[in-house]
């Protein structure tokens, strides 16, 4: 992992279980990287139920809601060092692979966005951190209110009051003029 | 300052919640009307309106795979021999483009493919499959038409360009029925055939990729296309990405084979048939479904079918329902082997003759089950030693007969099960056997030998099948069927069996010989077996180690205890080395060495047996089991042939709980609380005594009849508790009771009747009657004085019983 985020450090899901997800993750999702950069277009939960079908023979995990918060951390981690590496690449100049560039036409600034939204993430767990875990099992992970209900121990009808709490913040503290 | 951050935060969040799901103009007034802070009200008026601007914001798209932007090709590019039209898809796999050959000659439109860039590096690999599938010339299978290298360095395919409807949308617009529906998708599994021929699988079939053209034609595209686009890891990914079409080996990144295409084929049928999927995966898939997708068997059809649905449920009941579950089966080596048997099955239902995949299913459940009950078939041979225990002073006959019969019973109970699971397999199968009253037995006669009988040109199916229905049979305790079926299969030459299979077969026979009383024969086959197993012991060594019971039960049968006590003891060692000493293998063989040793007259060595046997089957938390109730009862009857009253009692006592918990009332729990019953009438407790013994009397009358000699049995020690308790009248009646039915039983000249005139004995000196006593006492002395050798171990009976009187007279 390229750093180790603090805002993800006091979580529940043990953090060996989430390095453990975290490196499975990042190699499938290393495979896959013509469609990385974007957690809208990635299939993430194709990704966390490979690593699932790896891991489920060799780990007992707790429970499914258990994996799957541990899964929806690790994704969370993958996508963003992902972007990281890339934003800095090109602002480097580097990747000058033509054919990769040809495959990964992603739109321009996504990675950025990306990064932009884990930051306020960060904000927004100090305020209130289930809503930023809500937005981590949403956006992140890809879960559906229902799984992410059942992931964190709450109502379905909290879960999408959270979500759309959480969105309408991080829309406005992403706004060019809070920027 | 954190704090006041805090507070206003928890005053947005309020205030945000209540008003998300008000109109615009009451969300206004109710912010103006608040008592708060302007930054908040700011702040929150900011996330409404973010919400109502940008709903889209965060969320995933509608659909995953929606293209966003635009091909990465103008039209008019050229492509080898191809000039672009439009794109017309971008999955996870690449572009799809829309193109025509830059030919004035020669018109054609093709589906140009351009693949993900990392299969460039495999560009040999790919080229020699592509002349692979530019071989599949069908005409149900779309083309490839041309294929290389594009400008920019990606392989590309042109495939030919097909105009028309998917299956499911096909048969829908045309209102096809059942018989329609079944046609076309003959042809899909023509197309299929044709390919697995070439060893070419298509990995990748569902609806989409089924078109059928205006002419009613079906054509297949994208075959083998899965395969050259990467490494078999991402065929995992892919197949997580259509999860509903991907057999369990897909998701699990196991081997592909045709019976791959197989199950996406019967997918597509279950579709085509139903309506739905037989697995709604709703979106992509998580892990809990997942799980539930390779652990759990789908519905069949019939019971998904709606009343709207294509087919009605009554079509699809019975073969239709068992040719798409055998295409769904979880294990690739189940299912049907290719398209074409498949297809088979499906021309056999049509023309109303059976069909292959009934036969199976039957074989497949039966299978499945004994594959879970393995330990139970394996104690129901065990059990079948019964139980060791006797009333003391009781005639063998009694037990023997007592026993039979709660046999019977008890194994009703045990079986239910297996009849169960057979009245489903063979009404399944809609032959022989129905009727909630058929026996297992019934069942079994009626069809095992028919059900080998089919599968005489599969000898391994055929195998299997005779060996499990031979351990049914054995695990019944019917050696008479057993026997026939087994012999004619060892027999037939042309069976095609393997040594190793016929090894297997033999020893249950072996085992089945001997039950039935002869012991040559079973020699005869064991020694078979165990010569095939020694030519490779190391390989062979658990059925080696498993015949060894069978082989000292031979030996008992042949020349006596002490060869089989040898065998048992040498088998104790190899179990503790192979199994390890806390094993269920281990523990049945020390029962086994319990008996043995008891039978012999080693009292010391059974009751350490018999512990040691307790004591695993503790370990193993494995005490509610037939086997371990059995090593209890032999325990009791050791500890009380040691006079030890007190550890008879305990023993039994457990015991008789245990059996009753799990087998209810039986013939063999009437004899355990009879014997318990007398144990403690003994000990001096006749109330005690009692309440054991009324009950067994009630039981024993029920399942051994009015006149067995354990229900004679049961009733004199019932005398005897209660002229313990002075209530002689009560033991008046009973004595009447029991001396009918030990004249109904065997006369008045046998044992039973003996006994009775002893105890009358008694009751008539409780009474002060002693002159009668006394007759009473020679009369009894006289009848076992008659029968010789087998009055003589009442002798004692007789001298206990006049010193009682004499004492009392002097």
């Amino acid at each position: 992992m390229s750093s180790p985020d603090p805002a993800t450090s006091s979580l529940p899901a043990s953090d060996d279980l989430v390095q453990a997800l975290y490196a499975e993750l990042r190699d499938v999702a290393s495979r896959e990287r013509w469609r990385l950069g974007n957690a809208q277009t990635l299939q993430t939960t194709a990704l966390i139920s490979e690593t699932w079908l790896k891991l489920h023979k060799v780990q007992a995990w707790q429970d499914r809601s258990h994996f799957l918060r541990a899964a929806a951390i690790a994704m969370r981690q993958v996508l963003v060092d992902a972007a990281r590496e890339r934003y800095a690449a090109k602002r480097g100049g580097g990747l000058a692979d033509l054919t990769l560039s040809i495959v990964e036409r992603m739109p321009a600034g996504s990675d950025e966005e990306l990064l932009h939204v884990d930051e306020a993430l960060r904000r927004l767990q100090d305020l209130e951190p289930r809503l930023a875990q809500v937005v981590e099992c949403r956006f992140f992970a890809g879960y559906s209110e229902a799984e992410t209900a059942e992931v964190l121990g709450i109502a379905e009808r909290t879960v999408r009051r959270d979500w759309l709490k959480a969105k309408a913040w991080l829309y406005v503290e992403l706004s060019p003029e809070n920027a | 300052m954190a704090t006041d951050r805090s507070t206003q935060w928890a005053q947005i969040a309020d205030l945000f919640d209540r008003l998300v799901d008000l109109p615009p103009v009451e969300r206004e007034s109710q912010l103006r009307a608040a008592n708060i802070d302007g930054s908040v009200a700011d702040q929150v008026r900011a996330m409404l309106a973010a919400l109502d601007a940008e709903p889209a914001f965060l969320e995933p798209p509608i659909a995953p795979a929606r293209c966003i932007e635009p091909g990465s090709l103008p039209a008019g590019t050229r492509i080898g021999a191809f000039l672009v039209d439009r794109l017309v898809g971008r999955g996870g796999m690449g572009e799809v483009y829309l193109a025509h050959r830059d030919d004035a000659a020669f018109a054609q439109q093709v589906a140009l493919k351009l693949v993900r860039v990392e299969a460039a590096a495999r560009l040999p690999q790919f080229e020699n499959e592509r002349r692979i599938l530019a071989r599949l010339e069908h005409p149900g299978i779309a083309r490839l038409v041309d294929g290389g290298v594009a400008p920019d360095g990606r392989p590309y395919m042109a495939m030919e360009f097909v105009e028309g409807q998917d299956i499911l949308a096909f048969a829908q617009a045309h209102r096809l029925d059942a018989e329609a529906r079944l046609r076309l998708f003959g042809q899909v599994c023509e197309a299929v055939d044709f390919a697995h021929r070439r060893l070419v699988v298509h990995r990748d079939l569902k609806p989409a990729n089924i078109l059928v053209d205006g002419e009613g034609r079906v054509r297949l595209l994208d075959f083998g296309i899965a395969h050259l686009l990467g490494d078999d890891d991402s065929a995992q990914t892919q197949a997580l990405l259509t999860p509903d079409y991907a057999a369990p080996e897909q998701l699990e990144g196991g081997t592909i084979t045709t019976a791959t295409d197989v199950h996406a084929l019967g997918v597509v049928l279950y579709e085509l048939l139903v309506g739905q999927r037989p697995w709604t995966l709703a979106g992509l898939p998580l892990p809990a479904s997942l799980k539930r997708r390779l652990e759990a068997d789908p519905a069949p059809p019939s019971a998904r079918a709606a009343d709207a649905g294509p087919v009605p449920k009554s079509r699809l009941q019975g073969d239709l329902d068992a040719i798409v579950l055998k295409a769904l089966r979880r294990e690739p080596e189940q299912r049907y082997t290719g398209a074409a048997q498949l297809w088979e099955d499906i021309a056999r239902h049509l023309r109303r003759e059976p069909v292959q995949a009934r036969g199976d299913a039957r074989g497949y459940r039966f299978r499945r089950f004994m594959a879970r009950h393995r330990w139970g078939v394996a104690a129901g041979v065990v059990v079948f030693a019964a139980l060791a225990i006797g009333l003391a002073g009781m005639a063998w006959q009694a037990r023997k007969t007592a026993l039979e019969r709660d046999q019977v019973l008890q194994e009703m109970a045990r079986t239910e099960a297996v009849k169960n699971s057979l009245l489903l397999m063979f009404r399944t199968a809609g032959e022989g056997a129905s009727g909630d009253d058929t026996t297992a037995k019934q069942v079994l006669d009626q069809s095992a030998q028919r059900l080998a009988d089919q599968y005489r040109d599969q000898p391994e199916t055929r195998g299997e099948l005779v060996e499990t229905l031979g351990s049914l049979y054995l695990y019944m305790n019917d050696y008479d069927g057993a026997v026939p079926l087994l012999r004619g299969y060892l027999d037939d030459k042309a069976s095609g069996a393997s040594a190793g299979k016929r090894a297997d077969i033999g020893v249950l026979l072996a085992e089945a010989e001997l039950r039935r009383g002869d012991a040559v024969a079973a020699r005869k086959r064991l020694d078979a077996a165990q010569a095939f197993w020694n030519a490779d012991p190391e390989r062979y060594r658990k059925p080696l180690i498993g015949s060894r019971q069978l082989q000292a039960q031979v030996e008992k049968e042949e020349s006596g205890l002490p060869a089989s006590i040898r065998t048992l003891q040498q088998a104790l060692l190899e179990h503790d080395a192979y199994f390890g000493r806390n094993n269920i293998e281990t523990a049945n063989i020390l029962n086994s060495l319990g008996i043995a040793y008891q039978a012999n007259g080693d009292i010391d060595k059974a009751d350490a047996a018999f512990r040691d046997s307790w004591a695993v089957h503790e370990a193993l938390g494995n005490e509610r089991s037939a086997a371990a109730l059995l090593t209890l009862g032999n325990w009791a009857t050791v500890a009380y042939r040691k006079q030890d009253l007190k550890r008879a009692e305990e023993l039994l006592a457990h015991a008789s709980t245990l059996r009753r918990e799990l087998y209810g009332p039986s013939a063999a729990l009437a004899a355990m609380q009879g014997n318990l019953g007398k144990i403690v009438l003994r000990a001096g407790r006749p109330r005690d005594a009692l309440t054991q013994l009324e009950p067994a009397l009630a039981m024993a009358r029920q399942y051994t009849g009015e006149h067995s000699p354990l229900t004679v049995a049961i009733l004199q020690s019932q005398v005897e508790a209660k002229i313990a308790l002075r209530d002689l009248p009560a033991a008046e009646t009973l004595l009447v009771q029991a001396k009918d039915a030990a004249r109904a039983n065997s006369g008045e000249t046998q044992v039973l009747y003996a006994i009775c005139m002893g105890l009358e004995a008694r009751l008539r000196h409780a009474q002060g009657r002693d002159a009668e006593a006394g007759q009473l006492a020679d009369r009894m002395a006289g009848i076992l004085h008659a029968l010789g050798e087998a009055g003589a171990p009442y002798a004692s009976e007789v001298q206990r019983l006049r010193g009682e009187l004499a004492g009392a007279a002097g």
